[in-house]
Protein backbone atom coordinates (compact mmCIF):
# COMPACT_ATOMS: atom_id res chain seq x y z
CA UNK A 1 0.00 0.00 0.00
CA UNK A 2 1.78 3.04 -1.41
CA UNK A 3 1.89 6.64 1.13
CA UNK A 4 -0.94 9.16 0.55
CA UNK A 5 1.36 11.52 -0.76
CA UNK A 6 3.18 8.96 -3.60
CA UNK A 7 -0.71 8.29 -4.45
CA UNK A 8 -1.52 11.95 -5.36
CA UNK A 9 1.79 12.35 -6.62
CA UNK A 10 1.05 9.92 -8.92
CA UNK A 11 -2.54 10.72 -9.55
CA UNK A 12 -0.96 13.95 -10.84
CA UNK A 13 1.11 12.90 -13.06
CA UNK A 14 -1.02 10.97 -14.70
CA UNK A 15 -3.43 13.53 -15.13
CA UNK A 16 -0.59 15.69 -16.40
CA UNK A 17 0.89 13.03 -18.68
CA UNK A 18 -1.52 10.71 -19.52
CA UNK A 19 1.10 7.82 -19.48
CA UNK A 20 1.15 4.01 -18.22
CA UNK A 21 0.85 4.76 -14.59
CA UNK A 22 0.79 2.13 -11.21
CA UNK A 23 -2.22 3.61 -10.06
CA UNK A 24 -3.47 0.81 -11.98
CA UNK A 25 -3.14 -1.56 -9.86
CA UNK A 26 -4.82 0.85 -7.32
CA UNK A 27 -7.72 1.14 -8.82
CA UNK A 28 -10.75 -1.46 -8.30
CA UNK A 29 -12.14 -3.01 -11.77
CA UNK A 30 -16.14 -1.66 -11.36
CA UNK A 31 -18.67 -1.63 -13.88
CA UNK A 32 -16.14 0.24 -15.71
CA UNK A 33 -12.53 -1.25 -15.65
CA UNK A 34 -10.10 0.92 -13.65
CA UNK A 35 -8.36 2.17 -16.67
CA UNK A 36 -11.42 3.35 -18.39
CA UNK A 37 -12.36 5.11 -14.76
CA UNK A 38 -9.34 7.03 -14.46
CA UNK A 39 -8.96 8.03 -18.41
CA UNK A 40 -12.88 9.93 -17.53
CA UNK A 41 -11.78 11.34 -15.12
CA UNK A 42 -8.41 12.34 -16.78
CA UNK A 43 -10.81 13.85 -20.05
CA UNK A 44 -12.73 15.79 -17.84
CA UNK A 45 -9.63 17.41 -16.31
CA UNK A 46 -8.61 18.05 -19.69
CA UNK A 47 -11.78 19.75 -20.47
CA UNK A 48 -12.57 21.56 -17.76
CA UNK A 49 -8.92 22.92 -17.87
CA UNK A 50 -9.73 23.72 -22.03
CA UNK A 51 -13.16 25.49 -21.11
CA UNK A 52 -11.72 27.45 -18.71
CA UNK A 53 -8.75 28.25 -20.82
CA UNK A 54 -11.37 29.49 -24.05
CA UNK A 55 -13.18 31.55 -21.01
CA UNK A 56 -10.46 33.45 -20.62
CA UNK A 57 -9.32 33.63 -24.39
CA UNK A 58 -12.01 33.49 -26.20
CA UNK A 59 -10.84 36.58 -28.79
CA UNK A 60 -7.88 34.18 -29.27
CA UNK A 61 -9.57 31.29 -29.66
CA UNK A 62 -11.49 32.67 -32.50
CA UNK A 63 -8.06 34.22 -33.93
CA UNK A 64 -6.59 30.99 -34.36
CA UNK A 65 -9.50 28.77 -34.67
CA UNK A 66 -11.32 26.17 -32.21
CA UNK A 67 -8.77 23.59 -33.07
CA UNK A 68 -6.26 25.12 -33.32
CA UNK A 69 -6.71 26.71 -30.00
CA UNK A 70 -7.77 22.81 -28.37
CA UNK A 71 -4.33 22.15 -29.51
CA UNK A 72 -2.65 25.08 -27.57
CA UNK A 73 -5.01 24.79 -24.53
CA UNK A 74 -3.67 21.17 -24.33
CA UNK A 75 -0.12 21.18 -24.57
CA UNK A 76 -0.59 24.60 -21.81
CA UNK A 77 -2.49 22.37 -19.38
CA UNK A 78 0.37 20.04 -19.98
CA UNK A 79 3.19 22.44 -19.63
CA UNK A 80 2.01 24.54 -16.77
CA UNK A 81 -0.77 22.52 -14.88
CA UNK A 82 -3.40 23.88 -12.38
CA UNK A 83 -1.84 24.85 -9.50
CA UNK A 84 -4.43 26.28 -7.67
CA UNK A 85 -7.66 25.34 -5.88
CA UNK A 86 -9.46 28.44 -7.54
CA UNK A 87 -9.48 27.80 -11.49
CA UNK A 88 -9.47 31.67 -12.33
CA UNK A 89 -5.78 31.59 -11.45
CA UNK A 90 -5.18 29.15 -14.37
CA UNK A 91 -4.36 30.56 -17.53
CA UNK A 92 -1.81 33.67 -16.36
CA UNK A 93 1.07 31.93 -18.65
CA UNK A 94 -0.99 31.36 -21.81
CA UNK A 95 0.10 34.75 -23.29
CA UNK A 96 3.67 33.96 -22.77
CA UNK A 97 3.40 30.41 -24.41
CA UNK A 98 1.37 31.38 -27.57
CA UNK A 99 4.54 34.44 -27.75
CA UNK A 100 6.93 31.01 -27.26
CA UNK A 101 4.68 28.94 -29.51
CA UNK A 102 6.58 28.88 -33.21
CA UNK A 103 3.52 27.99 -35.04
CA UNK A 104 2.44 31.61 -33.92
CA UNK A 105 4.92 33.01 -35.51
CA UNK A 106 3.07 34.71 -37.85
CA UNK A 107 0.69 36.38 -35.44
CA UNK A 108 2.97 38.78 -33.57
CA UNK A 109 -0.01 40.50 -31.79
CA UNK A 110 -1.46 37.53 -30.73
CA UNK A 111 0.45 37.21 -27.24
CA UNK A 112 -0.26 41.11 -27.11
CA UNK A 113 -4.80 40.21 -27.61
CA UNK A 114 -4.34 37.00 -24.89
CA UNK A 115 -2.62 39.53 -22.52
CA UNK A 116 -5.13 42.23 -22.86
CA UNK A 117 -7.72 39.16 -22.41
CA UNK A 118 -5.77 37.82 -19.07
CA UNK A 119 -6.04 41.58 -17.99
CA UNK A 120 -9.86 41.55 -18.67
CA UNK A 121 -10.00 38.46 -16.76
CA UNK A 122 -8.23 39.90 -13.59
CA UNK A 123 -10.27 43.20 -13.89
CA UNK A 124 -13.06 41.46 -13.86
CA UNK A 125 -12.23 39.44 -11.05
CA UNK A 126 -9.92 41.79 -9.02
CA UNK A 127 -10.85 43.65 -5.67
CA UNK A 128 -13.26 46.43 -5.26
CA UNK A 129 -12.02 49.57 -4.13
CA UNK A 130 -13.48 53.02 -3.64
CA UNK A 131 -11.74 55.90 -5.34
CA UNK A 132 -10.59 59.11 -3.64
CA UNK A 133 -12.41 61.49 -2.22
CA UNK A 134 -11.43 64.86 -3.77
CA UNK A 135 -12.20 66.38 -0.81
CA UNK A 136 -8.53 64.93 0.74
CA UNK A 137 -6.47 66.85 -1.15
CA UNK A 138 -7.51 69.91 0.23
CA UNK A 139 -4.39 69.08 2.75
CA UNK A 140 -1.93 70.41 0.69
CA UNK A 141 -2.09 73.61 -1.54
CA UNK A 142 -1.09 73.87 -4.64
CA UNK A 143 2.68 73.98 -4.44
CA UNK A 144 2.58 70.79 -3.10
CA UNK A 145 1.32 69.31 -5.39
CA UNK A 146 4.10 68.53 -7.55
CA UNK A 147 5.22 66.06 -4.77
CA UNK A 148 2.51 63.96 -4.45
CA UNK A 149 2.36 60.24 -5.29
CA UNK A 150 -1.21 58.85 -5.82
CA UNK A 151 -2.30 55.14 -5.44
CA UNK A 152 -4.13 53.20 -8.36
CA UNK A 153 -6.79 51.16 -8.16
CA UNK A 154 -5.71 47.56 -7.10
CA UNK A 155 -8.19 45.65 -9.74
CA UNK A 156 -7.13 47.85 -12.58
CA UNK A 157 -5.24 47.13 -15.64
CA UNK A 158 -3.11 48.36 -17.90
CA UNK A 159 -1.03 47.34 -21.39
CA UNK A 160 0.60 48.44 -24.12
CA UNK A 161 1.00 47.06 -27.42
CA UNK A 162 2.88 47.86 -30.37
CA UNK A 163 -0.13 46.11 -32.49
CA UNK A 164 -3.83 47.78 -32.26
CA UNK A 165 -4.82 45.08 -29.44
CA UNK A 166 -8.08 46.78 -28.81
CA UNK A 167 -9.71 47.58 -32.16
CA UNK A 168 -8.60 43.28 -32.72
CA UNK A 169 -10.33 42.96 -29.38
CA UNK A 170 -13.71 44.88 -30.00
CA UNK A 171 -13.55 43.53 -33.76
CA UNK A 172 -14.61 40.32 -31.78
CA UNK A 173 -16.80 41.36 -29.91
CA UNK A 174 -19.14 41.85 -32.39
CA UNK A 175 -21.26 38.88 -34.17
CA UNK A 176 -19.34 39.54 -37.01
CA UNK A 177 -15.88 40.34 -38.05
CA UNK A 178 -15.46 43.32 -40.75
CA UNK A 179 -14.59 42.45 -44.45
CA UNK A 180 -10.68 42.84 -43.20
CA UNK A 181 -9.10 44.56 -40.30
CA UNK A 182 -6.02 47.07 -41.08
CA UNK A 183 -3.30 46.40 -38.31
CA UNK A 184 -1.19 49.11 -39.85
CA UNK A 185 -2.77 51.82 -37.53
CA UNK A 186 0.07 50.69 -34.99
CA UNK A 187 0.01 50.20 -31.34
CA UNK A 188 -2.48 50.87 -28.79
CA UNK A 189 -2.54 51.92 -24.95
CA UNK A 190 -5.61 50.59 -23.05
CA UNK A 191 -6.94 50.78 -19.55
CA UNK A 192 -9.01 48.37 -18.14
CA UNK A 193 -11.28 49.30 -14.86
CA UNK A 194 -14.60 47.78 -13.16
CA UNK A 195 -16.73 50.71 -11.43
CA UNK A 196 -19.06 48.41 -10.62
CA UNK A 197 -19.77 44.84 -12.22
CA UNK A 198 -18.81 45.42 -16.17
CA UNK A 199 -15.33 45.77 -16.63
CA UNK A 200 -14.70 49.14 -19.08
CA UNK A 201 -12.09 49.39 -21.34
CA UNK A 202 -10.32 52.52 -22.26
CA UNK A 203 -8.29 53.70 -25.46
CA UNK A 204 -5.32 55.57 -23.77
CA UNK A 205 -2.69 58.19 -25.77
CA UNK A 206 1.04 57.09 -25.46
CA UNK A 207 1.54 60.30 -23.39
CA UNK A 208 -1.69 59.38 -20.97
CA UNK A 209 -0.17 55.39 -21.13
CA UNK A 210 3.22 56.72 -19.57
CA UNK A 211 1.32 58.68 -17.06
CA UNK A 212 -0.24 56.61 -15.67
CA UNK A 213 2.69 53.89 -16.02
CA UNK A 214 4.70 56.54 -13.84
CA UNK A 215 1.99 57.09 -11.29
CA UNK A 216 1.89 53.21 -10.53
CA UNK A 217 5.34 53.46 -10.49
CA UNK A 218 5.37 55.36 -7.37
CA UNK A 219 6.40 58.27 -9.10
CA UNK A 220 5.42 61.89 -7.62
CA UNK A 221 3.07 63.79 -9.82
CA UNK A 222 5.46 65.72 -11.39
CA UNK A 223 7.89 62.80 -12.11
CA UNK A 224 4.80 61.16 -14.20
CA UNK A 225 3.48 64.84 -15.85
CA UNK A 226 7.18 65.43 -17.19
CA UNK A 227 7.01 61.18 -18.36
CA UNK A 228 4.11 62.51 -20.47
CA UNK A 229 5.27 65.52 -21.45
CA UNK A 230 8.28 63.64 -23.32
CA UNK A 231 5.84 62.20 -25.07
CA UNK A 232 3.23 64.61 -26.06
CA UNK A 233 4.25 68.03 -25.56
CA UNK A 234 0.55 68.72 -25.90
CA UNK A 235 -0.35 67.03 -22.54
CA UNK A 236 -3.63 67.79 -21.22
CA UNK A 237 -2.54 66.92 -17.42
CA UNK A 238 -5.46 68.89 -15.72
CA UNK A 239 -8.14 66.88 -17.78
CA UNK A 240 -6.27 63.55 -17.48
CA UNK A 241 -6.08 63.75 -13.68
CA UNK A 242 -9.52 65.04 -12.87
CA UNK A 243 -10.96 62.03 -15.27
CA UNK A 244 -8.98 59.38 -13.26
CA UNK A 245 -10.33 61.43 -9.90
CA UNK A 246 -13.67 60.79 -11.13
CA UNK A 247 -13.35 57.27 -12.71
CA UNK A 248 -12.18 56.05 -9.13
CA UNK A 249 -8.57 55.05 -11.22
CA UNK A 250 -7.03 56.70 -8.57
CA UNK A 251 -8.27 55.44 -4.93
CA UNK A 252 -4.82 57.15 -2.94
CA UNK A 253 -2.83 60.10 -2.38
CA UNK A 254 0.27 60.84 0.02
CA UNK A 255 3.48 63.06 0.04
CA UNK B 1 9.39 77.35 -13.29
CA UNK B 2 9.49 74.35 -15.10
CA UNK B 3 6.46 73.46 -17.59
CA UNK B 4 5.21 70.61 -15.30
CA UNK B 5 5.56 72.25 -12.23
CA UNK B 6 3.16 74.71 -13.71
CA UNK B 7 0.58 72.07 -15.40
CA UNK B 8 0.44 70.42 -11.97
CA UNK B 9 -0.34 73.95 -10.38
CA UNK B 10 -2.61 74.70 -12.11
CA UNK B 11 -4.64 70.50 -12.30
CA UNK B 12 -4.56 71.31 -8.42
CA UNK B 13 -6.55 74.52 -8.63
CA UNK B 14 -9.36 72.94 -11.23
CA UNK B 15 -8.68 69.82 -8.36
CA UNK B 16 -9.48 71.62 -5.19
CA UNK B 17 -11.90 73.72 -6.71
CA UNK B 18 -13.75 70.49 -7.56
CA UNK B 19 -13.86 68.93 -4.18
CA UNK B 20 -15.25 71.90 -2.92
CA UNK B 21 -19.26 71.40 -3.77
CA UNK B 22 -21.68 69.49 -4.84
CA UNK B 23 -21.61 71.40 -8.10
CA UNK B 24 -18.46 70.60 -8.07
CA UNK B 25 -19.33 66.84 -7.91
CA UNK B 26 -21.26 66.88 -10.37
CA UNK B 27 -18.89 68.59 -12.97
CA UNK B 28 -16.30 65.84 -11.72
CA UNK B 29 -18.92 63.08 -12.10
CA UNK B 30 -19.27 64.33 -15.57
CA UNK B 31 -15.88 64.34 -16.12
CA UNK B 32 -15.31 60.51 -15.94
CA UNK B 33 -13.45 58.71 -18.57
CA UNK B 34 -14.87 58.07 -21.40
CA UNK B 35 -15.07 54.13 -22.21
CA UNK B 36 -14.77 52.76 -25.46
CA UNK B 37 -16.02 49.19 -24.11
CA UNK B 38 -17.92 47.79 -21.06
CA UNK B 39 -18.85 44.41 -20.82
CA UNK B 40 -20.19 42.11 -17.86
CA UNK B 41 -18.48 38.61 -18.10
CA UNK B 42 -20.13 35.61 -16.18
CA UNK B 43 -17.35 33.42 -14.16
CA UNK B 44 -16.91 30.04 -15.30
CA UNK B 45 -16.17 28.72 -11.92
CA UNK B 46 -18.16 25.56 -12.07
CA UNK B 47 -18.68 22.46 -13.61
CA UNK B 48 -22.27 23.55 -15.40
CA UNK B 49 -20.96 23.47 -18.84
CA UNK B 50 -22.28 21.07 -21.34
CA UNK B 51 -19.04 18.66 -21.40
CA UNK B 52 -17.83 19.19 -18.10
CA UNK B 53 -18.23 17.00 -15.01
CA UNK B 54 -20.93 13.81 -15.53
CA UNK B 55 -21.47 14.81 -18.78
CA UNK B 56 -17.56 13.97 -20.13
CA UNK B 57 -17.48 10.15 -19.50
CA UNK B 58 -15.87 9.69 -23.05
CA UNK B 59 -12.71 7.61 -23.11
CA UNK B 60 -11.32 9.32 -26.42
CA UNK B 61 -7.73 9.21 -25.50
CA UNK B 62 -7.42 13.12 -25.84
CA UNK B 63 -4.06 13.26 -25.41
CA UNK B 64 -2.27 12.28 -28.80
CA UNK B 65 -1.18 15.24 -30.80
CA UNK B 66 -2.17 13.71 -34.19
CA UNK B 67 -1.13 16.26 -36.92
CA UNK B 68 0.12 19.72 -37.09
CA UNK B 69 -2.28 22.01 -36.59
CA UNK B 70 -2.16 25.52 -38.12
CA UNK B 71 -4.16 28.94 -37.22
CA UNK B 72 -7.30 28.95 -38.76
CA UNK B 73 -9.57 31.18 -37.47
CA UNK B 74 -10.06 35.47 -37.86
CA UNK B 75 -6.70 36.04 -37.99
CA UNK B 76 -6.76 35.40 -41.84
CA UNK B 77 -8.99 38.19 -42.13
CA UNK B 78 -6.44 41.09 -40.22
CA UNK B 79 -4.56 42.92 -42.65
CA UNK B 80 -1.22 43.58 -42.31
CA UNK B 81 -0.48 41.51 -39.29
CA UNK B 82 1.47 38.53 -39.84
CA UNK B 83 5.15 38.82 -40.42
CA UNK B 84 7.17 36.60 -42.82
CA UNK B 85 10.04 36.61 -40.67
CA UNK B 86 10.82 33.84 -38.44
Amino acid sequence: MPALRDLQRDFAAYLVAGEETPLLDQVADARVSAAQCLNIHRNNVAITLGEALAGVYPVVQQLVGSAFFADAAKKYSRAHPCRSGNLHDFGREFPAALAADERLKQLPYLPDVAALEWAFHEAFHGPHAPGLDPGRLRQWSAMQFPGLRFSLHPGMGLLGSQHPVLTIWEAHQAEQLPEALDLGIGAEYVLLTRPQLEVELHRLTAAEFTFLRALGNDATLEQATDAAIVCDDSFDLESRLTALVAGGVIVDVRE
Amino acid sequence: MKKSTRLVTAAAGSLLALGLSAAGNQALAAKKMEKCFGIVKAGHNDCQTATSSCAGTSTVDGQKDAFVLVPTGTCERLVGGSTTKG
